[in-house]
């Protein structure tokens, strides 16, 4: 198994230079870069925008730019901003925080909710319980993110005024920034991003479930008069999770880079809406350095989900 | 038995009563579906969307690209059932072409995405060694590609139509199937079944298309139905970004992402589609569940 | 004129919204005019206290702002300045009325107070300011010349990349003859010499000294140290940056507020629920669309005004069928603004006619363009000159179809519309309109590259009557490729030219050749609108680039 790891391990390095070639070479395919931003200032003399490609590299060939950006990223240099000039470790730094906070808190609701909802809907299969159940997943997919965020808002925040419209701190009061200051703004948030993983969890824990019921080795538990509890928790459920872990180790980097729509909603100062800004901007090197740890969470994410695999399953080798 | 059709009854009285009951796998999958109160209500909803749509297009007096200025955001009335939206448009007549295009996206791509992923996932499950990895660096590769760049671009370049949006989310989507049908592949090829199959001298391709596939299909059709939903959510946010179906052009998605402003003053505009996403979304998914239970003829109880 | 370009980045703003989606828009639309007060009924005006009302000292307001800023740089930013606005002055700010008035100076230098002497044969002048005396920065020194002429040494220095640096290289050199007096040797005759460097702001000379102005975190640019009535205080990265009162602020009017802490919510519907639930008291940037959700909030007052600023369809004229005036002109026929305005935006932008705004002094009173809605006229222009009707509809001359694609940027309801409203009209005289949105940065490049046959877009500039950029040959806006001599020598004469009257003449002039052959129609002029908290008093709204923040020293909330 370590040796496994190893080889994916050193796998994933050429994986990473070739992604980072190809989303290198996309952005520069984008038509448009910043500096078209500065000619549309009046002010910008030629010289001055001379001055200011210089000074962010861009008068050079892409295949230098190109060397330039991986030398940076293995010293640590990940250059700056074109926008606010900050470096973009510093900056993604900054977002780190709310950002783990944010899809944190969602995956857990998401996995808690979820799981229990698609095994009781499977054991009820077909009666009224998993119908509603199913009904209420399908709602949940089917409603557009900004949608029921808007709709979560005008309920809890100004109707009710239960709850903080958006942003991630209050601003004034003895509590600010406080554990239950930031939870408070957390619920509407969390709720939205991860309605969308409850939803498609609960669907494949139900249809594995339903399934891992039907195979040969339940039934004879079953024969045996064993109670359909230590079936259901000592039989079935590991090998229901089976495949469900590589459907949630899948969605890990999904979750973080998707809550672009849910962290712009609800102004929460994470990677989604940075990446959303940097994107209308082409803030390239901001852009890289969030894709990059994309990608690189991908790649781990995945890994995750081959070793869980092999541990629950083993009939599986590698 | 008292779920039979007439017509299969006539058939086997035909073949005579003494002959004991023989069905094909195929037969008995209908039976169970049809005892599948959700799948059944899924495919009727479906039947009745799809004539909606495409009937209704042909019988409504109205352009759907026409601006009215008269009659912006009209309240339902004799003429305009719904009422108008933003450009004084009828919002029925725009519902109706709108589904025309978001069932043909949602369909095409989800239907796409399916193969495309199952294909990838099919072989690597199923070889293994140097084709498996190969395959998982691809499909790692696409999913570490970020989206949103890649559809700026390709919008930029090509005219976006809506075949082109079907390619596009065909593209993005197929990865999270080919990874679960290699999962799926992964354990069944090491079952007693493929063995004994195997062993008898059946050929690769036999192998997986009667034996490992069938046992995939649940899991293929669950992704593949919620595939439609979800493409034809995708569509909405592409719309968005420009590179979705063009204005003045109607799709479901692009009028809900069109009716965020009108949302409390003129609530129908982003009821409507909203609602008529829904109930795809929910008529595909009911219908996918209960392929899903009558396909595999272990299910039945 | 300053940064046209704001706009463009105001747009991308809004368009970032994009998945979240407010499909809102504007940022840069928004406008009016204060003049008209705008037929939009319903909105009362907190533009000033009532003349019984004392202000009272205290209270914090909270500010949704649609984006948040780059740098506290003023003249390094990419974006409007609206927070640094209220942190850092300059010796003079446009008012709502879109004159200036003296902020760190003591008087308008002018002509007629001596503050401007010309040298006609040398094509040179002088502009004198007589500072204020009673200055102190936030950080204690004292306010006198030196930090006039280091903002000047600091912008003339070639490694600082700064964005707006316009107006330095037309100095030669300063002269201080005492603390409180600057007078500045001008190379060339510069009417708008007030548009941009020191109007943006003074930079202190004892904070930049021997700093790294490109280094976003030395000290200056990311916790600046101002004059303003406010003091900056606290920038959370994405969440919001906090100003407290200046106590020793130099005017007698205020400051009043504890404190104004500035949100950064992009999505405009967001802040409109926030609005509703009392978690801001100010926001700008409201598209038309919503303003039937905010005219009447609860606790808030809506308030319209014009901004210098306007919607145009710009045609490109190396397009084949675009060329021909008579085509311009029948499309600007067919377009019935009126119509568009009132009824698809209730109202609350102004058809407009020409690209100098109702809210500038130098527009031209009653100008009526020859080419307004006449359906007949326009068929008849388009019969005459030889396109002729096909049988799909589309006119066509010479193997040339009259069908176009006109580009606007997703995200922006505004835009689109305009787009369907303006394709149904034409589709009426036999020219077909295809639509395509795109990203902003991407509807900008098309743009910027000539690579468009129609678009739709907006521009919004500071005070002046200059053109020169937008439409005069080789003007860097001018990308349709309108190439008029009479036009271009009269936007040369415009920025030479000091005395208002004959600016306006030339305004005229230049208006004529404009309105004939048409290299854009402007569409509307525009309006903005901007929801408060009704406590709030002493608010008025500022249609210029320098926004509504610059003049916050009179601020206060009622009880």
């Amino acid at each position: 198994m370590l040796k496994y790891i190893i080889k994916r391990v050193l796998k994933a390095i050429p994986m990473l230079l070739a992604v980072s070639i190809v989303i290198y070479a996309l952005l520069q395919a984008m038509p448009g870069d910043p500096i078209d931003m500065y000619l549309e200032n009046p002010s910008a003399t030629p010289e001055a925008i001379e001055a200011i490609k210089k000074a962010y590299g861009l008068d050079q060939p892409v295949h230098i730019q190109y060397l330039n950006w991986l030398k940076g990223i293995v010293t640590g240099d990940w250059g700056r901003s074109f926008m606010s000039r900050r470096p973009v470790l510093e900056l993604i730094g900054e977002k780190l925080a709310p950002t783990l906070q944010l899809s944190g808190t969602a995956f857990l609701i998401a996995l808690v909710i979820a799981i229990p909802l698609g095994i009781s809907g499977a054991i009820r299969k077909g009666k009224f319980f998993d119908n509603a159940t199913s009904t209420m997943t399908f709602l949940g997919i089917s409603m557009p993110a900004f949608w029921f965020g808007m709709m979560l808002q005008l309920l809890f925040a100004v109707q009710l005024q239960w709850l903080p419209t958006a942003g991630r701190t209050s601003l004034t009061g003895g509590d600010v920034g406080s554990f239950t200051d930031v939870l408070r703004h957390l619920i509407m948030p969390s709720i939205v991003l991860s309605l969308i993983y409850i939803a498609s969890w609960a669907r494949y824990a139900r249809s594995n479930f339903i399934e891992v019921l039907n195979q040969d080795y339940i039934r004879t538990a079953r024969a045996k008069g064993l109670r359909e509890k230590t079936v259901y928790t000592v039989h079935a459920l590991r090998n229901a999770l089976i495949p469900l872990v590589t459907v949630v180790m899948l969605d890990i980097p999904a979750i973080f880079s998707g809550a672009v729509v849910t962290e712009t909603v609800f102004a929460w100062p994470g990677m989604g809406s940075f990446f959303n800004d940097a994107l209308n901007k082409q803030d390239f090197p901001v852009l890289m350095g969030i894709l990059m740890i994309n990608a690189v969470l991908v790649i781990v994410s995945n890994l995750i989900a081959d070793i869980l695999y092999a541990i629950l399953d083993p009939r599986i080798k590698y | 038995m008292s779920l039979f059709t007439s017509r299969k009854k006539a058939a086997e009285n035909v073949a005579g009563p003494a002959e004991p009951l023989v069905r094909t796998p195929t037969q008995q999958a209908w039976i169970r579906f049809r005892k599948n109160q959700l799948a059944m209500a899924g495919a009727g909803m479906l039947v009745v969307l799809v004539l909606f749509v495409f009937v209704g297009c042909l019988v409504t007096p109205y352009d759907p690209d026409m601006v009215d200025l008269t009659l912006i955001r009209a309240k339902p009335s004799a003429g305009h059932w719904l009422g108008c939206d933003d450009l004084g448009r009828d919002l029925l007549t725009r519902l109706l072409f709108g589904g025309r295009i978001s069932l043909a996206v949602g369909l095409a791509s989800a239907l796409l995405s399916m193969t495309l992923g199952s294909f990838i996932g099919a072989i690597a499950g199923f070889f293994g060694g140097w084709v498996d990895s190969l395959m998982m660096q691809l499909t790692d590769l696409v999913l570490t590609i970020p989206s949103l760049p890649l559809l700026m671009v390709v919008g930029a370049v090509f005219k976006p139509s809506p075949m082109f949006l079907v390619v596009m989310i065909s593209v993005l989507n197929w990865t999270k199937t080919a990874r679960l049908v290699r999962s799926r592949f992964l354990t069944l090829r090491t079952l007693d079944y493929t063995k004994a199959a195997r062993a008898i001298g059946a050929k690769d391709g036999r192998i997986i298309l009667h034996h490992l596939l069938p046992n995939s299909l649940g899991a293929i059709i669950v992704t593949a139905t919620l595939a439609v939903g979800r493409s034809i959510i995708m569509e909405s946010t592409l719309s968005y970004l420009g590179c979705g179906i063009n204005p003045p052009t109607a799709s479901w998605g692009n009028m809900l992402q069109g009716a965020q402003s009108t949302m409390t003053t003129a609530p129908l505009t982003a009821i409507a589609p909203g609602a008529m996403i829904l109930l795809t979304v929910l008529a595909f998914n009911f219908l996918g569940d209960g392929l899903d239970d009558a396909i595999d003829p272990k299910r039945s109880r | 004129m300053k940064k046209v370009f704001a706009l463009f980045l105001a747009a991308m703003l809004l368009a970032c919204t994009a998945c979240g989606g407010s499909a809102g828009s504007t940022g840069s639309t928004g406008t009016a005019d204060p003049g008209d007060s705008v037929a939009s009924g319903g909105s009362g005006n907190t533009s000033t206290p009532a003349g019984d009302e004392t202000p009272r000292q205290g209270g914090e307001i909270v500010v949704g702002l649609s984006y948040e800023p780059d740098t506290m740089n003023v003249y390094s930013t990419h974006l409007l300045g609206d927070v640094q606005a209220m942190v850092v002055e300059g010796l003079l700010v446009p008012n709502s009325e879109m004159e200036y008035v003296p902020v760190l100076a003591k008087e308008v230098p002018t002509v007629e107070n001596g503050g401007i002497v010309m040298d006609e044969t040398a094509g040179t002048m002088d502009v004198t300011y007589h500072l204020r005396d009673d200055v102190q920065w936030h950080c204690g020194e004292k306010f006198t010349a030196a930090d006039v002429v280091a903002t000047w040494e600091a912008l003339c220095d070639p490694n600082w990349e700064a964005e707006s640096k316009d107006g330095a290289s037309d100095i030669d050199s300063i002269e201080t003859p005492d603390d409180y007096t600057v007078i500045c040797h001008y190379n060339t005759i510069i009417p708008d010499f007030a548009q941009t460097l020191f109007t943006f702001g003074i930079m202190p000379a004892h904070d930049i000294a021997g700093k790294d102005m490109n280094d976003p975190n030395n000290g200056y640019n990311n916790t600046p140290c101002g004059t303003g009535p406010y003091v900056f205080s606290e920038w959370v990265s994405g969440e919001y940056i906090k100003l407290t009162r200046n106590d020793n602020y130099y005017g007698d009017n205020g400051p009043y507020l504890d404190s104004v802490t500035v949100r950064f919510v992009v999505d405009e519907n967001t802040r409109i629920n926030m609005l509703k639930s009392g978690e801001i008291d100010f926001t700008y940037g409201i598209s038309f669309a919503n303003y039937d959700q905010v005219k009447d909030l609860p606790g808030c007052t809506a308030i319209v005004h014009g901004l210098n600023s306007w919607r145009y369809f710009d045609m490109n004229h190396n397009v084949p069928g675009l060329d021909d005036v008579n085509v311009r002109r029948a499309i600007a026929c067919a377009i019935d603004k009126e119509a568009l305005v009132n009824q698809l935006f209730s109202g609350i932008p102004q058809a407009w006619d020409q690209p100098w705004m109702p809210s500038d002094p130098f527009h031209v009173e009653g100008f009526k363009s020859e080419w307004s809605f006449d359906m007949d006229k326009a068929n008849k222009l388009l019969d005459d000159a030889g396109w002729v009707m096909g049988s799909d509809g589309v006119r066509a001359k010479d193997g040339v179809r009259l069908e176009f694609t006109v580009i606007c940027r997703s995200g922006t309801a505004t835009d689109g519309f305009i787009a369907q409203v303006i394709t149904s009209y034409l589709s009426q005289v036999g020219i077909k309109i295809n639509t395509e949105e795109y990203a902003s940065s991407t509807w900008s490049a098309k743009m910027y590259d000539g690579d468009y046959e129609l678009g739709i877009g907006g521009y919004i500039t500071s005070p002046g009557a200059t053109r020169t950029k937008m439409y005069a040959i080789g003007g860097a806006l001018n990308r349709g490729g309108w190439e008029n001599q009479a036009f271009t020598d009269l936007c040369a004469k415009i920025d030479k030219e000091l005395d208002a009257e004959a600016r306006k003449a030339q305004v005229a002039e230049a208006l004529t050749y404009f309105d004939s052959e048409l290299p854009q129609i402007v569409i509307y002029a525009n309006n903005e609108i901007i929801v408060v908290n009704e406590k709030l008093r002493g608010f008025s709204p500022n249609p210029t680039n320098m926004t509504n923040f610059c003049q916050s020293a009179g601020w206060w909330l009622a009880e």
